[in-house]
């Protein structure tokens, strides 16, 4: 569990699962603004693992597994991007 | 079937799931709906066709990399759901499951849909997102029942004109392609009432106008400089997103959407807000965070029903006075 806490779930920002939901705990804001906290960016960027970890912030239980699965698959979805390139 | 269905008892015993289903093979083999979600299963047996009474299966969240070509003989199957899994993709006869209404492969590596897909005409609705599909046939066009499609996070640089024939569809989201152009034909579904074409390509649009039963119109992340058709023809228009795009204004033609609820132009090269604003007098929300307006019309004021309101990364814009304002991101 502390491998996936320490994963990074965006390259914008470079912040890890685990500072993402600090920065979503200590916010009120919106979805829409909060992602900007972790991605210091105007980009829909990581749109999947952060909406996902955005609710379960907010449901109050963390699939850390599940936040995995969907980094890996954006990251997967870059790779295969920079192949047909 | 008899040796199929202790072929399908064995092979749940093998996953340790022996726990969650009926253990007797004859209820096994009437069971209507089966749950094998989130179980870290790589693969299915051939012997699931086995089941031949499931109306329903849910076999999202595993790491399949591929379906068993026997699970097209599930003839009653009526709801598939299978996201967040490996597929690169599907068994060439998966037509033949003629009763499915619904389908969720999102979250899959699907790069192609077999050509036998396009005959499964009851689908009611499909949601294919988060897939590597770079186009589609014009055989989509034979799905005339569907309400609701979800296609975003693919790889489609063009759609082929297939939304004549849909017109009971409501649900339409194209988001986070590379569609720098949309087709003619999606001008013509009559129920239409949520669009969302975030994060594509697109310069301008085709016209909208005839889409006046949409309630939901999500065009942020694009590359619009302007909006070249006569928005206040949307006039169920609830909800209005053009986030991070290039506008540089704002037809006053906004100012007549009487149902406008929430209006998001954020991330854009606006100078001014129409003078006409204080018309939405159903507007909750407006956020005009990141761009260039140095003052709020005067109209703002008579927002009476505004409650949130971003500004931030303007120039020196100052918080209204507004009795209905529960939050504004400048003090």
């Amino acid at each position: 569990m502390p491998d996936l806490k320490s994963k990074i779930i965006c390259e914008c920002g470079q912040k890890s699962i685990e500072d993402a939901i600090e920065i979503f705990k200590s916010t009120t804001l919106p979805y829409k603004k909060a992602k900007k906290l972790v991605t210091e960016c105007n980009q829909t960027c990581c749109r999947r693992p952060l909406m996902a970890l955005f609710n379960m912030v907010e449901f109050g239980e963390i699939d850390y597994e599940e936040i995995a699965f969907l980094i890996d698959q954006k990251n997967s979805r870059y790779e295969s991007e920079d192949d047909d390139a | 079937m008899r040796e199929t269905i202790v072929d399908f008892a064995k092979w749940i015993k093998s996953q340790g799931l022996e726990h969650t289903l009926p253990k007797e093979l004859s209820k096994l083999q009437q069971l209507s709906s089966l749950d094998l979600s989130r179980k870290k299963l790589k693969s299915l047996p051939n012997s699931i066709a086995a089941l031949q009474n499931l109306s329903v299966l849910k076999l999202s969240g595993n790491r399949l990399t591929e379906l068993p070509s026997s699970i097209t003989k599930l003839k009653h199957l009526r709801n598939l759901q299978c996201e967040n899994n490996l597929l690169d993709s599907l068994p060439e006869d998966f037509g033949n499951l003629q009763s499915l209404v619904i389908l969720n492969l999102n979250g899959n590596q699907l790069s192609t849909l077999p050509e036998s897909f396009y005959t499964l005409e009851n689908l009611t609705r499909l949601t294919l997102a988060v897939n590597r599909l770079s186009q589609l046939s014009s055989s989509f066009k034979k799905l005339k029942k569907l309400l609701h499609i979800s296609l975003d996070t693919n790889y489609l640089s063009a759609l082929p004109e297939v939304f004549e024939s849909m017109q009971s569809l409501y649900y339409l989201d194209l988001s986070f392609n590379k569609l720098s152009s949309l087709p003619e034909s999606l001008g013509t579904i009559q129920e239409l009432e949520t669009l969302i074409l975030e994060g594509n390509l697109l310069q301008n649009l085709p016209s909208l106008e005839r889409h006046d039963m949409l309630i939901k119109l999500n065009l942020n992340s694009n590359h619009l400089k302007t909006i070249n058709f006569d928005i206040s023809k949307l006039e169920d228009l609830q909800i209005l997103t053009l986030e991070n795009n290039l506008l540089t204004s704002i037809p006053h033609e906004v100012c007549q959407l009487a149902k406008l609820n929430y209006l998001n132009l954020s991330a854009n090269k606006l100078t001014s807000l129409p003078a006409c604003i204080g018309n939405l007098q159903h507007l909750y929300e407006l956020d005009i965070e990141d761009n260039q307006i140095s003052a709020l019309p005067d109209s703002i004021t008579q927002l009476k029903q505004l409650k949130t309101l971003f500004i931030a990364n303007n120039h020196n814009l100052k918080k209204p006075h507004l009795p209905s304002l529960e939050y504004c991101d400048i003090e």
